[in-house]
């Protein structure tokens, strides 16, 4: 092998590593080691009643971002409180999808019942009834509404 | 020297750290007794499109779930938000979250709704309710999610005696029927119900909650 290819693969397997290494890195930072061992099996994507993904709860203890954008199936709120609490929020009105400060600029009545289409992980844990379904039905039994716990108390990781 | 047992030692550290670093909050409780609230008062205003429901007192929280039985008797249940704490409105449109089956008086299993365009559609909650209360069957109001949530019974060191019992009422609401005299004055009950269907006595008199009477245990 020529030299430059072999540094070129040592460097990008070091890269590699180092990126990776963030995850579990940034999952002792907040204190939730375990959520490296979610290997994305989805079924807590269905079982949350308010159309919830409580994996996006792990990607956001993974990644120590609390303003990760969860994904929300049906979760409804009003234009107006949307828009309070994310103007980028996207919501969708009936067939009409967009950002909720666009909705409620383009005229929609701020007291109209929207669906949030995704929301920052930080803001869901407000909404999440903590009714634990999602850690019952996970495989290897991750305490997934600790997070969700963590995160409504003061939208932030740790004390 | 083989590299395998290392690798298989750092592995089973790095697996046990992350077992044991499993941080769970600890519950704080207090020794009161727990009470139920009583079910939801509300008057519904039908029209073709919207079903507007005003409640007569405020509500726990901002959201609360809205039931009506299908014609198999199932409970579906749909979560609205709240408008200024008391009105509902429930449009063509609104989907059911999801649906209860029951074995006499007692949830035998649920169904979370996913709507997948397409593929599946959803329960339209307008449309049962309207017909709900056209062929007389019941719908209205719930603190309660069970049987998604448990926790109550889950925290309870004492279920195994039914100190707490799932019950419904008679316009169909499910409520945890907690039996005082075998009660412990734990308190996990109340500290783990985030729906405010328990709240404790305490909290009960200070904010005035309407419960409703305490139950009495069954003879066996």
């Amino acid at each position: 092998m020529k030299r430059y290819f072999l540094y070129f693969n040592i460097g990008a397997y070091c890269s590699a590593i180092a990126f990776l290494g963030i995850f579990p890195v940034n999952a002792f930072l907040t204190g939730y080691p375990w959520a490296i061992t979610c290997y994305n099996c989805n079924i807590c994507r269905l079982a949350c009643p308010i159309g919830i993904d409580p994996h996006g709860f792990i990607v956001a203890a993974l990644t120590n971002d609390p303003d990760y954008y969860i994904s929300t199936s049906h979760l409804r709120l009003g234009l107006a409180q949307a828009q309070a609490l994310d103007k980028d929020m996207p919501v969708s009105a009936g067939k009409l999808t967009m950002k909720a400060g666009k909705m409620l600029e383009s005229g929609v009545d701020a007291e109209r019942e929207v669906n949030a289409v995704a929301m920052k992980a930080k803001h869901v844990a407000k909404f999440c009834f903590l009714c634990g379904n999602c850690a019952r039905r996970c495989p290897i039994k991750l305490p997934i509404m600790d997070i969700a716990e963590d995160l409504a108390k003061d939208g932030g990781f740790g004390e | 020297m083989s590299k395998t047992p290392i690798i298989l030692f750092i592995l089973s550290v790095l697996t046990g750290i992350c077992y044991f670093g499993q941080t769970r909050p600890l519950l704080k409780t207090e020794g009161f007794y727990p009470v139920v609230r009583a079910a939801k008062d509300a008057s519904y205003q039908f029209s073709t499109d919207t079903v507007e429901i005003t409640l007569q007192q405020n509500a726990s929280l901002e959201r609360i779930a809205v039931f009506a039985y299908d014609r198999e008797q199932r409970q579906v249940v749909v979560v609205k938000p709240l408008r200024d704490g008391k009105k509902i409105t429930v449009r063509r449109g609104d989907f059911a979250d999801y649906r209860v089956t029951l074995d006499k008086d007692t949830a035998a299993s649920f169904e979370i709704f996913r709507e997948i365009p397409g593929v599946r559609k959803g329960v339209d909650f307008f449309e049962l309710l309207v017909e709900a209360r056209a062929a007389s069957r019941r719908y209205g109001l719930q603190d309660c999610l069970y049987p998604i949530c448990t926790l109550c019974m889950d925290v309870c060191p004492v279920i195994k005696h039914g100190v707490i019992k799932m019950k419904r009422d008679e316009y169909g609401a499910f409520y945890p029927a907690i039996y005082l005299t075998g009660c412990p004055r734990c308190g996990k009950c109340f500290a783990v119900c985030k729906l405010g269907a328990i709240v404790s006595v305490r909290d009960a008199m200070k904010e005035k909650v309407p419960a409703r009477p305490a139950a009495k245990m069954e003879n066996k």
